[in-house]
């Protein structure tokens, strides 16, 4: 259980910080919310533990946060290089911010991005969920903290 | 005389994101551009930067072992690592392998000279690996 509120005031203050430095943008936490034809990104941390995080967002969303990035106007395929890099760089800060805290160590690969609500696993009783709204957009978050225990 | 900068990141952003930020430089100028591990030995025996940065998240060969090979070749390359992964299991293998310096995403300008000018003040290793 204190997993679970640890884990969750890391993802919660990193992704309002990290967004905002990175784009601009104040996230404000919301009711949760249908995210109508989301588009994800999935990082997975693996090594004395395991994370999963997850972004779900409009295009429309994805777009102003490619354009901050970028500081230009932005095309369809510029979108899933800047998101990736944007959750690349949160990730990283919140699986650094679990390895400090619980002194293990666990690393990812590359942030891949999809165009649909894509979901590796089924939402879990411990499943962390976050939602946010920005201007008319909104953004869904969740966490999936394991520890890995021996046999 | 102004040094030149190769970034190895799997993600072109860094890049555009340091030329922006070092635009003004006289001291730095961000030359090159590689997408990947594999290719960071061929790109330093090409273009011969005065420093490398290297993400450490990328496809293939993770930044680590990729700067690791390119050390063990050139012990006289100056590297600074550049991630989000700031924690100190990664920090201590980086100065294991010769890295002069670590550069945490998301940066400020101020933040990459700082780590640039040190990585200079620095005296790579010999036998770094």
């Amino acid at each position: 259980m204190q997993d679970r509120e640890e884990i969750r005031c890391i993802i919660n203050d990193n992704v309002s910080e990290i967004t905002s430095r990175m784009t601009g943008i104040t996230l404000i936490e919301s009711q949760p919310v249908e995210i109508p034809d989301a588009y994800t990104i999935h990082l997975c941390a693996k090594g004395s533990y395991q994370f999963d995080l997850y972004l779900q967002t409009d295009i429309k969303t994805l777009t102003h946060i490619a354009k901050q990035m970028k500081r230009k106007p932005v095309t369809s395929e510029d979108i899933p290089m800047y998101a990736t890099e944007f959750f690349n760089i949160l990730g990283g800060r919140i699986v650094s911010k679990i390895n400090r805290l619980y002194q293990q160590t666990a690393r990812f690969k590359p942030p891949v991005f999809f165009s649909d609500s894509f979901r590796l696993y089924d939402i879990q009783e411990d499943t962390l969920i976050f939602y946010y709204r920005y201007l008319d957009g909104n953004v869904k978050v969740e966490g999936q903290f394991s520890r890995i225990r021996a046999l | 005389m102004e040094k030149k900068i190769l970034v190895v990141d799997d993600s072109r952003f860094i890049f555009e994101e340091m030329k922006f930020k070092m635009k003004a430089s006289e001291e730095y100028k961000i030359a090159y551009y590689c997408s990947d591990g594999e290719g960071l030995l061929d790109a330093y025996e090409k273009y011969r930067p005065d420093l490398v940065t290297v993400d450490i998240v990328m496809p293939g060969i993770d930044g680590i072992e990729a700067s690791k090979r390119l050390l063990e070749k050139h012990p006289e390359a100056r590297v600074i690592i550049v991630t989000s992964m700031v924690f100190d299991d990664t920090m201590e293998e980086a100065e294991q392998i010769g890295a002069l310096g670590f550069l945490a995403k998301p940066f400020e300008t101020s933040d990459m000279i700082n780590i640039f000018d040190l990585a200079f003040k620095k005296q790579p290793l010999e036998n770094p690996v």
